[in-house]
């Protein structure tokens, strides 16, 4: 009886785990693509989002060693979090009619520098 | 020199003004993008990995406006979501931007497989793939697998 049973047990592994190779053999899989090994993807992720992080602080008028003060206090999950909302950032400007002129004239500039291929965002 | 302090005053006032409006001014700041195309593609498949697969998309389409991979890459995350359709308008649009993106031309034609529709065109693409992947053995091999099953399916 443990004999058929065992038989039947491997009989059906086997077929499954041909089957699951053969699924997954003819697709080709980003890390293929990229020539990316996953064990490096960590390593990778954390480099780019200092990257992001860093170069959005250049851009709000930090200087570099203010960018690295602030990298250099952030850990890991905090750097991740800021690298997935950095660009949801904003600060309102004041209401009031020469606001109003002014954001005419910073839309006009906005439109050209977006039409050049650049973002812009108003702080 | 009752003038010159007049003035002088007017000066003062425009220059107050200016300091105050001066702090409530909007400012202006251009964003740089600060990942090339494929830093993009590295960081989304990092999220795409760890299940972040909107910020992945986010990024294989920041990606895809310079790099094709940005596009079969969106198509790989929708195929293994099971979104055929979505896969299949990314690997036609990837296939669009660059005619030479051998993968792209491969995981159509297994999507077809998949679906076991349009096996012609699957072959065709199959074959398009190997074509253009000629010196690249390990693809071929990955290629042909996919060619080999596309033609039992369609001797079946």
């Amino acid at each position: 009886m443990f004999k058929k049973v065992l038989a039947v047990y491997l009989a059906v592994a086997v077929f499954f785990i041909g089957f699951v190779q053969s699924a997954g053999a003819a697709f080709i899989p980003s890390e293929v693509t990229l020539n990316s090994k996953v064990e490096n993807l960590e390593k990778v992720q954390k480099f780019l989002e200092m990257k992001i992080v860093s170069q959005r602080l250049k851009d709000f008028g930090y200087s570099e060693k203010e960018i690295m003060d602030r990298l250099n206090n952030l850990d890991e999950q905090t750097l991740h979090s800021l690298a997935l909302k950095i660009d949801e950032l904003k600060v309102a400007g004041d209401a009031g009619l020469a606001i109003v002129l002014a954001l005419v004239i910073i839309a006009l500039v906005v439109l050209i520098i977006n039409l050049t291929g650049h973002r812009v965002v108003v702080k | 020199m009752i003038l010159v302090f007049k003035y002088f005053r007017f000066f003062i006032l425009i220059i107050a003004c200016l300091s105050i409006f001066a702090c409530s001014m909007p400012k202006i700041v251009v964003l740089n993008d600060p990942l090339t195309a494929e830093e993009h593609l590295q960081l989304g498949l990092s999220y795409e990995r760890k299940g972040l697969l909107d910020e992945a998309i986010r990024h294989y389409e920041e990606a895809s406006k310079n790099d094709a991979r940005g596009f079969l890459l969106i198509g790989n995350l929708y195929l293994n979501q099971g979104k055929h359709d979505q896969a299949e308008e990314n690997y036609k649009k990837a296939i669009k931007k660059d005619s030479k993106l051998a993968d792209a031309y491969n995981n159509l034609a297994w999507l077809y497989y998949i679906k076991g529709e349009r096996l012609d065109e699957a072959e065709d693409l199959v074959k398009k793939a190997i074509e253009l992947e000629k010196g690249n053995q390990d693809k071929l091999k990955i290629y042909k697998d996919t060619l080999d099953k596309v033609n039992k399916l369609k001797t079946k």
